[in-house]
C-alpha cells in the first residue's frame, strides 16, 4: 500500500499532538512517584555545580541532569519544567517509531499501527509524565536505529548521526551497552557484504559506534572529574557502580509499588503483569495506582518476533534482522542481569516490540483478505478504544471500579 | 578503481567513500583525544595542596575537617589511620560524619582506610558479608557517597601512593610498633603527605618524629 507524502506529514503532526495531549493532561497533579521527582530535580541542580549526584544515586550516567536542567530553563522549576522533557521526547518517540517502521517496512499501515500502540501504551504514558530517563534515552536510541537503517539503505552516506544519538542514549542508561556491539557487528557485516571491508572502513565503524558515543558519555562526567579525579579513577568508579548494581535488591528502591511489583523480565511478554492498589479507597469510584504491562499487546511480542525472524530469513531482509538483533540485545541483558528489573525498564524495548507486533497484525489482516477496506480502520479503532480504557489507570485518574475489576483481577492489584 | 571514481560512485549510490571515512575517523579520534585531555586537565587542576608540608596535632580526629577547610585543600586522597571511617551520612555527631562532610565539600576524592591489625579480623568478617564490598588485593574495596572509592587495608598492605595525601592518624587505635611502621613508611617515601593530622595519645616527641619522617620522605 502506498500513501501520498503529505498524508505522512499530516499523520506525523496528528500523532505528535495526540501523544502530547495524552501525556500532558494533568501533569501538575500529585502522583505516587513524586518522591523521585524531588530527588532528581535537586540532583540536577547540584551536579553541574558540584559534580555530586546527591540526593540521587551516583551509579547512573548523568546526562539526564542536563536534559532536566534544559527543561527547567524553558518551562520553569515546577511540575511543568520537571516533566515537560519526557512529555515532549516521549511524544516525539511516537513519531520516531512511525518513521523507523516506515524505513523497515514499505507498508505504511505497520508504522501507523506501531506508533498508535506506543502513543497509548500505559507504561510509556505513565513514565512520560515523570522524570525517569528511560523515556528520553529511548527517544535517542530509536533515532540512532533510524539513522543507522537510513545509512544501511544508502539514503544517507554517513552514520555519524546514528553514533551521536547512540551516545546520547548511552549517556543516560547503561541499557545500551549490548546494543553498541550489535551496531558494530551489523555495520561491519554490511561493509563485508558490499565488499568494502577494508581497514579504513573498520576503523570508521569503530570510531562512529564506539569512540563517538564514548566521547559523549565521558563529557557528561566533566563536573564529577573536576573534583580531582582522573580517567583511571572514572573507570574504577564504573567498576564500583557495576558491582553495586549487581548487588542491589528490591528493598533498595524508594517506591513501595516498585518494591512489591514483579521484577522478573522473563515474564514481561509472557504473563499479564498488573500490580498496584487504590490510591483513594472507599467508594465505587477510585483512583488506582497501577504498574502494568498491556496484556493483549505485550503477549503478542514473542509470536511477532518469531514471525519477523522467519520472514527476515526467508526474504534475506537485513533491516528486519537488525531490529530483531537490537531488541534481542536489549532484552537479553535484562534476562541475564542479576539485579531486579522493574516493568518500566521494558520501555526501551517497546518501540521495536510494537513494530514487530504491528507487522504481525497487518500480516494477519492481509491473510484474511486484502480486498475489504474496513478491517484495518477497525483494528486502529479497537486499539485506540483499548488505550482509552487503560488511560485512567496509566495516569491515576478516578475510575468506576466495577468497569476495571475484571481487568485488574488478571494481576495482583488489590483494593 | 581510482579514488576519484570511487568518490563519484559513492556519491551516486549513497555509500561513504574512503576519503570521507578517513576524515570522519580522524575527526572523531582527535575529538576523543581532546576530550581525554580536557578531562585529565580538569581533574588535576582541581587538586589543591599545601605549599609546605605540615604536621598538626589535634585534640580529636574530627578536628581534621576544620583544618582541611581552613587550608583550602581540595580533590585529595585521604589516608585514614583509624578504626572507623566516620563517613556516616545524616549523623548529627561530627565525629561520625566528618569524612562524609569532607566528601560533600569536595575535599576528599579517594580514601585509604587503614585498619589496625587488632581489628582486622572483625573487619574481614563484616565486609565479607557486605554485598557492596569487594575483595581487592589483600584488602577490600567499597564505594562511599558520590562514588568515592574506599580501600580498606592494613598498614603492611598500603600501596606506594605517589600523590601527596592527607593523612589522619588516630593514635589511640594503634600500638607503638604499628605507629613505628607508619613512621617508617613516611620516611621511606612510600607514603607522601603535605598535611598530617594526629590525634590521641602521641607525644610531642613522636609528633616531631612524624614531621622528620615526612620531610625525609618528601
Amino acid at each position: 500500500m502506498q500513501w501520498k507524502r503529505e498524508y505522512s506529514v499530516y499523520l506525523i503532526i496528528a500523532m505528535f499532538l495526540t501523544a502530547f495531549l495524552i501525556r500532558s493532561w494533568g501533569i501538575a497533579e500529585e502522583r505516587w512517584y513524586r518522591g523521585d521527582d524531588r530527588i532528581i530535580v535537586e540532583a540536577a541542580k547540584n551536579y553541574p555545580v558540584s559534580g555530586h549526584f546527591a540526593p540521587d544515586d551516583w551509579i547512573h550516567p548523568p546526562l539526564k541532569f542536563y536534559l532536566l536542567q534544559a527543561s527547567m530553563m524553558l518551562f520553569g522549576d515546577n511540575a511543568y519544567g520537571w516533566r515537560m522533557k519526557n512529555i515532549i521526547l516521549g511524544s516525539l518517540t511516537v513519531i520516531a517509531v512511525f518513521l523507523l517502521a516506515r524505513k523497515v517496512f514499505p507498508d505504511p499501515r505497520i508504522g501507523l499501527l506501531a506508533a498508535l500502540f506506543l502513543a497509548i501504551e500505559p507504561v510509556h504514558v505513565m513514565f512520560s509524565s515523570t522524570i525517569f530517563e528511560e523515556i528520553s534515552a529511548t527517544f535517542f536510541f530509536v533515532l540512532a536505529v533510524y539513522f543507522f537503517i537510513r545509512h544501511a539503505k544508502h539514503e544517507i552516506a554517513s552514520p555519524v548521526l546514528s553514533g551521536v544519538f547512540l551516545g546520547l542514549a548511552f549517556a543516560q542508561k547503561w541499557y545500551y551497552l549490548f546494543a553498541v556491539f550489535a551496531f558494530l557487528a551489523f555495520a561491519l557485516m554490511r561493509k563485508h557484504q558490499e565488499g568494502r571491508l577494508r581497514l579504513s572502513a573498520i576503523a570508521h565503524v569503530f570510531a562512529i559506534f564506539a569512540v563517538l558515543p564514548l566521547c559523549i558519555y565521558l563529557l557528561t562526567y566533566y563536573p564529577w572529574i573536576r573534583n580531582g579525579y582522573d580517567l583511571a579513577e572514572l573507570a574504577g568508579m564504573h567498576a564500583d557502580a557495576y558491582r553495586i548494581q549487581q548487588a542491589i535488591d528490591s528493598n533498595e528502591f524508594i517506591s513501595p509499588v516498585f518494591r512489591a511489583s514483579p521484577s522478573d523480565p522473563a515474564k514481561w511478554f509472557v504473563n499479564p503483569l498488573i500490580y498496584g492498589s487504590t490510591a483513594s479507597p472507599g467508594g465505587p469510584v477510585a483512583r488506582v495506582a497501577v504498574l502494568m504491562n498491556n496484556p493483549p499487546v505485550w503477549l503478542l511480542a514473542l509470536p511477532a518476533a518469531l514471525l519477523m525472524a522467519y520472514r527476515a530469513a526467508k526474504d534475506r531482509d537485513l533491516h528486519s534482522f537488525f531490529l530483531l538483533l537490537i531488541s534481542g540485545a536489549l532484552y537479553a541483558q535484562f534476562i541475564f542481569i542479576r539485579r531486579p528489573m522493574f516493568l518500566y525498564s521494558a520501555i526501551v524495548i517497546l518501540p521495536f516490540v510494537y513494530i514487530m507486533v504491528a507487522s504481525l497484525l497487518v500480516t494477519l489482516l492481509d491473510a484474511c483478505g486484502q480486498e475489504r477496506p474496513w478491517p484495518y480502520p477497525l483494528m486502529l479503532g479497537a486499539v485506540a478504544a483499548w488505550g482509552l480504557y487503560l488511560y485512567p489507570l496509566a495516569t491515576e485518574k478516578a475510575v468506576p471500579l466495577f468497569l476495571y475489576r475484571p481487568f485488574l483481577s488478571l494481576g495482583k492489584a488489590f483494593f | 578503481m581510482n579514488e576519484k571514481q570511487e568518490r563519484g560512485n559513492a556519491r551516486q549510490s549513497g555509500t561513504i567513500g574512503k576519503r570521507r571515512e578517513v576524515l570522519e575517523f580522524s575527526a572523531i579520534i582527535i575529538g576523543f583525544m581532546v576530550v581525554a585531555a580536557l578531562l585529565t586537565y580538569a581533574g588535576y587542576s582541581h587538586r589543591r595542596f599545601l605549599p609546605e608540608p605540615r604536621v598538626q596535632r589535634i585534640s580529636a580526629p574530627h578536628d581534621a575537617a576544620a583544618l582541611w577547610t581552613e587550608q583550602h585543600v581540595q580533590g585529595r586522597v585521604l589516608i585514614l589511620f583509624d578504626r572507623q571511617l566516620n563517613a556516616e551520612k545524616g549523623s548529627s555527631r561530627q565525629e561520625d560524619s566528618y569524612v562524609f562532610q569532607a566528601i560533600q565539600t569536595r575535599i576528599i576524592r579517594k580514601i585509604y582506610h587503614v585498619i589496625p591489625d587488632a581489628f582486622w579480623k572483625d573487619v574481614c568478617l563484616s565486609l565479607g558479608q557486605n554485598r557492596f564490598a569487594a575483595r581487592s588485593g589483600a584488602g577490600f574495596r567499597m564505594a562511599a557517597h558520590e562514588g568515592v572509592p574506599v580501600m580498606i587495608i592494613r598498614v603492611k598492605d598500603i600501596p606506594c601512593i605517589r600523590e601527596k595525601a592527607l593523612i589522619s592518624i588516630n593514635s589511640d587505635c594503634w600500638s607503638d610498633p604499628e605507629l613505628g611502621l607508619i613512621v617508617q613508611q613516611l620516611r621511606e617515601g612510600r607514603l607522601r603527605s603535605d598535611l598530617i593530622t594526629i590525634s590521641g595519645r602521641i607525644s610531642e616527641l613522636d609528633a616531631q618524629g612524624v614531621q622528620h619522617a615526612m620531610e625525609a620522605g618528601v
